[in-house]
């Protein structure tokens, strides 16, 4: 469940200051500060997170640079895979639409 | 009564604590199951050597968990309401939280109270159940969404699935059937934006009058102790324009009654001049002196007297509804055999 | 003039007018505690299973918690008396005859330090302690995690506490608070042979758990109970009878994520939490084990030091 309404044209946006991150063997145990919850990320959830920090970014265009960053195709990483991770990241408050 | 009011100020420091042990440690008891020992380690902390200091930092660390809940609770609220026009006004410990004010500092906060216009109210509880909040089980019955929905001032309490937090969603500040009437459109006018932020909370005049309609119009006032403290450093945060203001507007809104009560308290239980030279010139209620004798023994932990309980409560209910609605609720309420409120635990003292 | 005393050198008396007047202050470890509520049952309790910790019949400063052993209502107070335990704030209790005093006062304690003392991270754990480093075990009831501790103090550790591991904010070092480990039905003989007969408290029968007796800390035990230690090792162990000794080493990430649920104040502590929970890996290697008996448990505890030892040459 999204923590709020979802649009396409909505960029979304992360901040390092909210939460520690520790890797272990390529997966991602991150403490978000607001909520005080520790969740246990792989690498395609947390690779949102850290690329949507530096510029905010639509789930389309985060679906593109994921790809070119992990050298996945069109088929290993689907638009409907980052889509359904970007609503459950909300859900964490780790990702926000840049507007709130 | 005069026991109790140096209590209060020795609770906020406008008196030292008592240099006997056990007396010092009666205090902290008292302050702590009328969940104001948070505001008493704000107050005071740093200011004394032993164990005490232990004792705030717990208290601190409670309160410092309360404050993180309710920013990541705002932060969620605006999230569920991204996209719309609508910005909700956050109430009481919310309010005073946001706004970072003397009356927040310590202060223990539960729930999230906020305010919406009443065309706005079925938007919001529709974007609030499609993030993830629910009826809260307590009210999930027919009876009590009904109840809610004719004749009170909010939504049925809503809980989030996940997180286990209470939102109560207010469209006016009073019960519909209360005898005062609020002139809830002027305050939500006056409303101020909090910065980068989609949520408002009231101007400060009107921060300190909702809180005495909370107190005194809405028969809410359950832990007077809380009660008093909370109106001493709202008055505080006044600053002098903000008091000026608090007089015009208190006639403006159809609240002077128990703003007037609200300042007086402050000017007697706190020896405040300020509140005492205001409050000489407002209106009080009618029933202001029983009512005062009733207050002041009720805040008296372990000398509350009978008959001043059943006035209170009494008064609760005339204020929020007419007779002929009262007598079938309170017959109703008797039948479900529920508590009324969420009182502190009532402890016997070493 | 108020002045620190063991329990031992106190008279029966006068325990009794202190815990009347709810003025008897039990120091231990990083927590001072006000008892009121007097019984013959709970005197008993003290003058037994807490001999050797040092309390003031009149407290010389505010303290942390405040338990009242009290009847429930005014009926119980004289006719089939029974008490609950009153911390303060509401807790789901029911009230128990008189005769289980102790285990109100104990149950009273728990939910205090459980629910109330913030000041260090909580978690549900047994913990002892030698000059090396400390060894904490995280485990459910009904797990072995008493006897474990139990048998551990045999072998030279200091006893902690068989009930909660207290982590310092910031250096997470770990805090002692030596109450008596809480021994249920079968495995009150088990200690018994372990520890010897005179460090078993008097069995209270048929409580809602069972039988229950104590295993009292000893004396080195409160005595240091101020020395904190830093965790050199951090188990969860399982015991079913019959269960074939087996261990296996948990990276940080999946221990972290095991032992926040076990915390009693991890969500309320929040980030400092997590950061001292984090912090005791520097140090400290963690482990799950599952063992059909005290001996194989102890062996397994022996193989696991062994390995983190070499690792760390």
């Amino acid at each position: 469940m999204a923590a709020g309404p979802i649009t396409d044209d909505m960029k979304w946006r992360s901040s390092s200051d909210g939460y520690i991150a520790t890797e272990f063997d390529d997966t991602y145990l991150v403490f978000v500060k607001a909520s005080a919850e520790t969740h246990f990320l792989n690498f395609l959830s947390f690779g949102i997170v850290t690329e949507t920090e530096s510029v905010a970014q639509t789930a389309t265009e985060l679906a593109m640079n994921l790809r070119r960053r992990f050298e996945l195709t069109d088929e290993e990483l689907t638009q409907e895979l980052v889509s359904l991770t970007l609503s459950e990241l909300d859900d964490t408050g780790l990702i926000w639409p840049e507007t709130v | 009564m005069i026991m109790q009011r140096k209590a209060l100020k020795q609770i906020v420091g406008l008196k030292p604590l008592p240099e006997k042990v056990l007396k010092r440690i009666k205090l902290m008891i008292f302050a702590d199951a009328h969940h104001v020992l948070g505001q008493m380690a704000a107050a005071l902390t740093g200011a004394h050597e032993g164990k005490i200091n232990d004792v705030f930092d717990n208290a601190l660390l409670r309160t410092a968990h309360d404050h993180r809940m309710l920013h990541f609770e705002m932060n969620r609220l605006e999230r569920a309401l991204e996209g719309t026009e609508i910005t909700p006004i956050l109430l009481k410990g919310a309010a005073y939280v946001a706004r970072d004010l003397k009356a927040a500092q310590g202060r223990r906060v539960s729930d999230i109270d906020i305010l919406v216009r009443e065309e706005e109210l079925d938007q919001v509880e529709k974007l609030l159940m499609q993030a993830g909040w629910k009826a809260d089980q307590e009210t999930d019955n027919e009876y009590d969404q009904e109840y809610y929905r004719q004749w009170m001032h909010e939504l049925p309490p809503m809980r989030h699935g996940k997180r286990g937090t209470i939102i109560d969603v207010h469209h006016l500040l009073l019960p519909r059937t209360a005898r005062y009437k609020i002139g809830i459109d002027q305050m939500i006018d006056g409303a101020r934006t909090i910065e980068a932020s989609a949520l408002k909370t009231f101007c400060p005049a009107d921060v300190f009058i909702h809180s005495a309609i909370h107190a005194f119009a809405d028969g809410a006032f359950d832990n007077p102790v809380r009660g008093f403290i909370e109106h001493y450093y709202l008055f505080q945060d006044l600053n002098e324009s903000d008091r000026k203001d608090l007089c015009v507007r208190a006639e403006q809104v159809g609240a002077e009654k128990p703003v007037g009560l609200a300042v007086w308290c402050v000017g007697f239980l706190f020896s405040d001049e300020n509140a005492q030279k205001m409050a000489k010139n407002m209106k009080k209620p009618m029933l202001f002196w029983l009512l005062r004798w009733a207050l002041i023994s009720k805040a008296m932990d372990g000398l509350t007297s009978p008959l001043a309980k059943a006035l209170l409560y009494i008064r609760s209910h005339y204020l929020r509804m007419p007779m002929r609605l009262l007598v079938p609720h309170l017959t109703r309420k008797a039948i479900q055999w529920r508590p009324m409120s969420r009182k502190p635990v009532d402890l016997p003292l070493p | 003039m108020s002045t620190v005393t063991r329990v031992s050198d106190l008279s029966r008396r006068e325990i009794r007018s202190s815990l009347r007047e709810g003025s008897l202050l039990l120091h231990l470890g990083p927590f001072a505690q006000l008892i009121s509520g007097s019984s013959d049952p709970l005197i008993d309790f003290l003058q037994d299973t807490y001999r050797d910790c040092q309390v003031e019949l009149f407290p010389s400063d505010v303290t942390d918690v405040h338990l009242n052993l009290r009847a429930p209502n005014i009926l119980r107070k004289f006719f089939r008396p029974q008490v609950v335990p009153d911390p303060g704030f509401e807790v789901p209790a029911v009230p128990l005859p008189i005769e289980m005093a102790p285990l109100a006062f104990e149950m009273g304690l728990n939910l205090s330090v459980a629910l109330k003392c913030c000041r260090f991270v909580t978690i549900h754990a047994g913990v002892v302690a030698d000059k090396d480093g400390a060894i904490l075990m995280s485990a459910e009831s009904g797990s072995g995690k008493s006897t474990l501790t139990a048998a551990l103090l045999e072998r030279g550790y200091r006893l902690f506490s068989d009930e909660f591991a207290l982590v310092g904010l910031g250096d997470a070092v770990l805090q002692p608070y030596p109450r008596p480990i809480s021994l249920k039905e079968e495995t009150i003989p088990i200690v018994r042979e372990l520890a010897g007969d005179e460090w078993i408290s008097p069995i209270v029968k048929g409580s809602p758990k069972g039988d229950i007796a104590y295993r009292r800390a000893r004396r080195s035990d409160i005595d240091q109970s101020h020395k904190q230690a830093k965790a050199k090792l951090i188990l969860f162990p399982e015991f079913e009878p019959g269960m074939r000794p087996y261990k296996r080493r948990l990276n940080t990430a999946e221990a972290i994520l095991r032992l926040i649920p076990a915390s009693t104040n991890f969500g309320l502590l929040g980030e400092q939490a997590y950061l001292a929970i984090t912090r005791l890996f520097d140090d400290a290697v963690a482990y799950e084990l599952s063992y059909g008996s005290t001996e194989q448990s102890l062996s397994l505890i022996d193989e696991a030091l062994q390995e983190r030892d070499d690792h760390a040459a």
